[in-house]
C-alpha cells in the first residue's frame, strides 16, 4: 500500500513539475496548460492556509476541493489530487452547480459561469470557514478570499486578507509573500 | 660553539626554550587542527541553518510559480557576504531564480545530486530540499566560499604566533632565572675544583648548597677533599721521617766510631723529633 502510494505520489509529483515548468513557459499557452497549473494551485493552498479545526473534515472524511459552476479544469483537478492527503485526509474534489449544495468544503472554486450570482455566493457562504478561489477576472470578485489574475503571461495570486479573517481562515505568510494583497471593495 | 664547550647556564636555557617550544608547537598544531575541523563543521551548520531558512521562506515561490519572489528571496543572501552563488530549482530541476539576480553561473537545469552539504572545489557546496508539508517543491542550491575559514585562520594564526611569542620571552626570562638553581651548585662546584686544581689546596670546601643531589655531591667531594688532604698530611710526615732516616744513614756514614756515631744520631733525633730525652746503649752480649 505504502508503496503504490509512493509510486502514485512520486508520479503525481513529476506531473505537478512538469506543469509548473509549463506554467513558467505558459505565456499565451492553451487554456488547458492554464487550468492544470491552476489545478495545481488549489492544492497547494491546502498547504499554505489553516482551517479551524470546527472546519477541517472528521476522521477519514475527505478534504474536499469544490468546483461551483461550469468546471473549467476537466480531468485536471482530479488528476492533480489523485491518491494526495492533507493532515491525512484524502483530497477529494466535488463539483456542485449551485451553492446551495456546498456543504462539507474547505476550498471553493467559484467558475467564471457564476460571476452574475457572485455576490449571492458570497452572502451564503459569509462566515462559513471555506476559502472561495476564482480566475474570473471582474471588479465583481471583490469579497473572493483568493483571485487567480493573468500578470505578464504568469498567474498572480490576490488575496483579500479581510475576508479570510472573517472566515477564521489563517493564511501562511509564505503564501502572502508572492500575492498582491487586497481590501475588500478595492 | 658545541655543546660540550658552551656553558652550562646557555645549555640550561636551550633546553628549556627548546622543550617550551617544541611544547607549544605540538599544543598549537593540535589546537589548530582541533579548530579546522570544528570550524569546518561549524561552517557547515551555518551555511545549512541558512539554507534551511531561505529554503523555507522559498515553498510559496515554488508552489505558485513565481520567480520575482524567488528571487527576492534568494537576495536573502546578500547579508551572508560569503554565500557566492544561489539558485533554486523547480522539483523537476528547472531553473526558477538565481543569486546574485541573474548571474548566469551554473545550469539552468539542477544536476543529479544527492542532498547534503559539502567541500569541494574550494567551495562549500549545498543541495537543500525545499519541503512545505512533507512535499518537496524543489531544491537550493548554495555555494559559500571558504573566506570564513580563512579569516578564521588568519585570526587564529596571529593570536597563536602573538602567544607563542610572549611564552617565549616569558620562557627565556623565567629560565634565565631559574637555570641558576642548576648551574650555581654546579659552577660552585667546578670554582671549588678548579682552585684545588690550580693551587693544590685541599683545605677548601664547597658551600653545601640547597636540593638533595647536590648536597650529596657536594658532601661526597668535600669528604675526597678531606680524606685527600688526610692522606696528603700522612704521606708529607712518613717523607720527613724517610729524608731524616737517609740523613742519619749518610751522617753515619761518614762517621767510623761508634760514640760519634750515636752522637750523629741522638743529635738528629733531637734536632728533628720533638724528644725530652733519648739514650743508646751498647748491648755487648756474653760471650
Amino acid at each position: 500500500m505504502g508503496l503504490l502510494r509512493n509510486t502514485a505520489a512520486r508520479h503525481l509529483w513529476r506531473r505537478l513539475a512538469l506543469l509548473l515548468i509549463a506554467g513558467g513557459l505558459l505565456g499565451a499557452a492553451a487554456p488547458v496548460s492554464e487550468y492544470q497549473l491552476k489545478a495545481v494551485f488549489l492544492f497547494n493552498f491546502a498547504q499554505f492556509v489553516e482551517w479551524p479545526p470546527a472546519a477541517l473534515p472528521l476522521e477519514n472524511a475527505p478534504f474536499v476541493i469544490g468546483v461551483l459552476g461550469k468546471d473549467p479544469f476537466g480531468a485536471e483537478l482530479d488528476e492533480v489530487v489523485r491518491g494526495e492527503t492533507v493532515n491525512r485526509h484524502p483530497l477529494a474534489v466535488v463539483r456542485y452547480h449551485s451553492v446551495a449544495e456546498v456543504r462539507d468544503c474547505q476550498i471553493l472554486f467559484i467558475a467564471a459561469s457564476e460571476l452574475p450570482q457572485l455576490e449571492g455566493i458570497l452572502t451564503t457562504l459569509k462566515g462559513r470557514s471555506i476559502l472561495t478561489v476564482t480566475d474570473a477576472e471582474s471588479p465583481a470578485v471583490r469579497g473572493v478570499m483568493i483571485a487567480l489574475v493573468r500578470q505578464d503571461n504568469r498567474i498572480r495570486l490576490r488575496i483579500d486578507l479581510q475576508a479570510t479573517k472573517t472566515s477564521n481562515l489563517t493564511i501562511s505568510s509564505k503564501l502572502l509573500r508572492p500575492a498582491e494583497i487586497v481590501a475588500s471593495g478595492s | 660553539m658545541s655543546a660540550q664547550t658552551r656553558p652550562i647556564r646557555h645549555t640550561l636555557m636551550t633546553v628549556i626554550l627548546l622543550t617550551c617550544g617544541a611544547v607549544m608547537l605540538i599544543t598549537s598544531a593540535a589546537f589548530i587542527a582541533y579548530e579546522y575541523v570544528t570550524f569546518r563543521q561549524l561552517m557547515v551548520r551555518n551555511v545549512k541553518i541558512l539554507g534551511e531558512a531561505i529554503a523555507a521562506n522559498s515553498t510559496a515561490a515554488l508552489a505558485f510559480d513565481n520567480p520575482d519572489d524567488a528571487r527576492e528571496v534568494l537576495a536573502a543572501f546578500k547579508a551572508q557576504p560569503h554565500i557566492v552563488a544561489a539558485r533554486l530549482y523547480r522539483s523537476a530541476g528547472q531553473l526558477i531564480a538565481s543569486y546574485p539576480d541573474g548571474a548566469a553561473r551554473g545550469s539552468t537545469v539542477q544536476p543529479l545530486r544527492a542532498d547534503g552539504y559539502r567541500f569541494e572545489h574550494g567551495l562549500l557546496s549545498g543541495v537543500q530540499a525545499v519541503v512545505q508539508g512533507g512535499r518537496r517543491m524543489g531544491t537550493l542550491y548554495l555555494e559559500s566560499d571558504l573566506g570564513e575559514i580563512y579569516e578564521h585562520f588568519q585570526l587564529f594564526v596571529t593570536i597563536g604566533a602573538s602567544i607563542m611569542l610572549v611564552c617565549c620571552v616569558a620562557a627565556y626570562l623565567i629560565s634565565r632565572r631559574l637555570q641558576e638553581l642548576i648551574s650555581r651548585p654546579i659552577l660552585a662546584l667546578a670554582t671549588t675544583a678548579q682552585r684545588v686544581s690550580e693551587h693544590r689546596d685541599y683545605s677548601v670546601r664547597a658551600t653545601r648548597p640547597h636540593g638533595h643531589e647536590f648536597g650529596i655531591l657536594t658532601d661526597a667531594f668535600n669528604h675526597m677533599l678531606t680524606r685527600i688532604e688526610g692522606d696528603q698530611t700522612k704521606l708529607r710526615s712518613q717523607l720527613s721521617r724517610l729524608d731524616l732516616l737517609h740523613r742519619i744513614t749518610r751522617a753515619t756514614g761518614e762517621r767510623h766510631d761508634l760514640p760519634s756515631v750515636f752522637r750523629v744520631v741522638l743529635h738528629h733525633l733531637g734536632d728533628d723529633l720533638p724528644l725530652d730525652f733519648a739514650c743508646m746503649c751498647v748491648y755487648e752480649a756474653s760471650p
